[in-house]
């Protein structure tokens, strides 16, 4: 998935449009960005990206949710803007935070220019009145250091916002982003309100750790990745591995599919197919027989038990060490 | 294009989806952008806007399937074609073939003049479903009933209009039917299909197992439940784990706040606090499984082995008259099977050492096992397994302290609280009944620090959920 990929890598390509057509389009364009989206998932980008909705993508582990919006940033052409989320986050973290240490070190060059200015200063009062007659130089955009959700409000270009595995974040930073979600502005006390000036598309990502509240859901569209088809599968083995042996791939793919059945504490995801598809480039195998397939069973099988059945499911038991 | 969506919004609500009045707004504003002629960018427009949780998206797809193909094409099929052409007609004055293709039974109703074909649609549905020699559809079996259920689902659903069935539109009426008629035909399904119907009934009865008393479950709906305490089990464990991250309050690490302060010029502006891991209290589970209350036992004894993790130490007892400690049975890694070996070692082994009490107030199934006594199940608990309790043991008593007339002794589980942190008594009878017959809670409740319901899986997760997260 990371072939060609380098972020900075779309610097030429400015002119594109920065929303989507129509659903043919997002396939079309999402498909340019390495992303062999599903028809539905089409639609519920493209809508989102025409009502200016937020979406909610849900799904396990690996399923691509993350390189959805990646893929969207890219062919969208816009910035891509990520908030990973984890217990604790606040609004410091998340939306912007004053730089104390910048604001002490200018008090401190500039401490003789304080002086000058109290210097013919009567009374206490009136020298209070005048340092408070310069607190906009110290309350002011200089010293605000914006944090993800901030900056995808303040940046002038549309841009792509990532709030990944918003599960994890606390209820109360769930109620904080409600908020900053449902009219994207954002009121600074010191500064004043902030308002976006392009409506970013925003993507959560949830791998349902915890239930999101009601009516977070209520604002989003809810989008459901499940585990690819098997042909959809395919197209995205041979997307990202151009020139893969087909017969290789079709294998890899069936023998994923036949070991997402089992009963398994970890089902291996699109991203594991990869991963193995990448080992067996690496060990320069053209087929998959069942030795080559149990030196390699741990890029699939990623706990013991989950080994142990795979290996007696295919019967390897023969060839392990 | 709003009517027949609003209408079908209502179907959604009566078949039991929760749908805002936001989102029916929404789903407008994003149907008007697609492309109609591509079903399948409709339905997962509406899909996107309506079903929020995966659990509802079998029962969407039903709906949506009934609503847009096979309402439509029954009406096509049926002997009232002329009728029915004449409905499309007044929808889709002129072309019904769009660039050679024949018109999708979805276009059908949302072309032309959609609200007038739909109010026809249902007046002439609605005079069907009255006249009870036309079989209709699949509902006609359950028509009684359905007709009866739709105004107590009226009564009962969140969002349903609040004027009377005469106020309101046939259509809606109809609607209502055929969403309960719907969730009827799915209950029916499953029980044919039990096996592939595992996820569509999780996603269908979930609210109702949850308020299902233990004892009335069968045997598929407990296996469910045991599934679901298995996901509540993971979530509590995730949030657990993770409380070990939370450091925003408590004591004040002053080295790590002194430190951070140097980049302030010594100023603390950020401070720091200990991290602290959560104490974990030790469990003594002491579970009654006697007749009465052995349906609840499974279901605790699952919960808290889960969770085991969660707790410093996990024991537990099970008793009717004798006490036996199974903690080492349950250490086995499946805890179903653990369950059930404990259930089946303790009735096969225990003693029959009771004294009976009253026949006429024992359960028939159960005459020849023995019987309940609190007070002779506390004494010797006291006597061989006391040291198992110390200051940070809680002790959790599943029964529903129905003594059989027997002594109940309610000092000894004073003395048994006196040496742990609490005792909290969990009655799998609601309520009301707590200290009818020979009930004897009322006795026991004020040597308990709480004692509480705990018949159903909601209230299991309840109890569990505050045992975890104070």
């Amino acid at each position: 998935m990371a072939l060609g990929r380098a972020p900075g890598s779309r610097g030429g390509k400015v002119s594109v449009e920065m929303h989507f057509k129509d659903v043919e389009d997002v396939l079309e364009r999402l498909g340019g960005a390495c992303y062999v989206a599903s028809k539905e998932i089409a639609t519920v980008v493209f809508l989102a990206d025409a009502t200016g909705k937020p979406i909610l993508v849900e799904g396990p582990a690996g399923v691509g949710k993350t390189e959805l919006v990646r893929s969207a940033s890219e062919a969208l052409g816009r910035e891509l803007i990520r908030l990973q989320c984890y217990e604790g986050l606040d609004e410091s973290k998340a939306l912007y935070e004053w730089e104390y240490s910048k604001q002490l070190l200018y008090t401190q060059m500039l401490r003789e220019k304080i002086g000058d200015i109290i210097t013919d200063a009567v009374t206490l009062g009136e020298a209070v009145n005048r340092i408070a007659d310069q607190e906009d130089a110290f309350f002011s955009r200089r010293f605000i250091q914006p944090r993800p959700l901030l900056r995808a409000i303040l940046s002038p270009e549309p841009v792509v916002l990532l709030i990944d595995e918003v599960d994890k974040s606390d209820p109360e930073f769930e109620a904080f982003l409600l908020e900053v979600l449902s009219d994207f502005q954002v009121s600074i006390p010191e500064i004043g309100t902030v308002r976006a000036k392009n409506i970013p598309l925003v993507f959560l990502t949830s791998n349902n750790t915890r239930d999101m509240s009601e009516t977070l859901k209520r604002r989003c569209l809810h989008l459901f990745i499940d585990y690819p088809d098997r042909e959809r599968e395919l197209k995205i083995v041979n997307i990202k591995f151009p020139g893969v042996d087909e017969r290789l791939a079709a294998k890899i793919v069936d023998t994923v599919h036949e070991i997402r059945t089992l009963d398994l504490k970890k089902k291996p995801c699109v991203s594991e197919t990869l991963d193995w598809v990448r080992s067996l480039l690496a060990l320069k195998a053209v087929e998959m027989t069942p030795e080559v397939m149990a030196e390699t069973l741990n890029v699939v099988a990623k706990t013991r038990p989950d080994t142990e059945t795979v290996v007696d499911h295919f019967q390897l038991r023969p060839f392990r060490r | 294009m709003t009517a027949p969506l609003l209408t079908f919004a209502r179907l959604c609500r009566s078949a039991g989806i929760r749908i805002s009045t936001a989102e029916i707004l929404d789903g407008i504003a994003q149907v008007e952008k697609i492309d109609l002629c591509d079903e399948e960018q409709f339905e997962t427009a509406l899909r996107a806007a309506f079903i929020k949780d995966r659990a509802d998206r079998p029962r969407f797809d039903r709906l949506y399937d009934l609503f847009f193909h096979r309402v439509p094409a029954w009406l096509e099929k049926n002997r009232y074609r002329d009728l029915s052409r004449h409905l499309l007609e007044t929808a889709d004055p002129g072309d019904t073939v769009l660039d050679g293709q024949p018109t999708e039974p979805l276009v059908d109703p949302l072309a032309g003049d959609p609200a007038a074909f739909v109010d026809e649609l249902f007046n002439f549905l609605n005079l069907e479903v009255d006249e009870p020699e036309i079989p209709f559809s699949r509902l006609s079996p359950d028509q009684r009933e359905i007709l009866t259920a739709a105004g107590e689902n009226e009564r009962r659903g969140d969002f349903g209009s609040t004027g009377g069935a005469e106020g309101r539109s046939l259509g809606d009426l109809l609607m209502e039917r055929l969403g309960i008629a719907l969730q009827k035909s799915s209950a029916g399904e499953e029980k044919e299909e039990k096996k592939a119907a595992e996820g569509k009934k999780g996603g269908l009865r979930r609210e109702d197992i949850a308020g299902t008393a233990f004892s009335r479950l069968t045997a598929e709906e407990a296996r469910e439940v045991h599934r679901a305490i298995e996901r509540l089990a993971k979530k509590l464990k995730d949030q657990v784990t993770r409380r070990y991250a939370r450091k925003k309050k408590g004591i004040v690490d002053i080295r790590r706040t002194i430190r951070r302060s140097a980049r302030y010029d010594g100023l603390p502006v950020e401070i720091r606090h200990r991290r602290k891991p959560p104490r974990k209290t030790k469990i003594v589970a002491l579970c009654d499984v006697s007749y009465s209350v052995w349906t609840s036992v499974p279901f605790m004894l699952n919960v808290l082995y889960s969770l085991q993790e969660c707790f410093g130490q996990v024991r537990s007892f099970v008793f009717i008259a004798s006490v036996a400690d199974v903690s080492e049975t349950m250490e086995g890694d499946d805890i179903g099977r653990a369950v059930e070996g404990v259930m089946e070692r303790f009735r096969l082994r225990s003693p029959r050492n009771a004294v009976y009490g009253d026949e006429k107030d024992r359960d028939p199934e159960d005459a020849d096992s023995e019987i309940s006594d609190y007070g002779a199940a506390l004494e010797q608990f006291r006597r061989e397994f006391i040291d198992v309790l110390d200051r940070r043991t809680t002790l959790v008593i599943l029964g529903d302290g129905r003594n059989n007339f027997l002594e109940p002794r309610p000092e000894i589980l004073e003395t048994l609280r006196e040496r742990c942190r609490r005792v909290l008594w969990l009655n799998p009878e609601g309520e009301p009944l707590w200290d009818t017959g020979d009930s004897r809670v009322g006795d026991y409740r004020p040597h308990c620090d709480d004692m509480r319901p705990c018949g159903n899986l909601r209230e299991l997760i309840d109890f569990v959920t505050s045992l975890i997260l104070p």
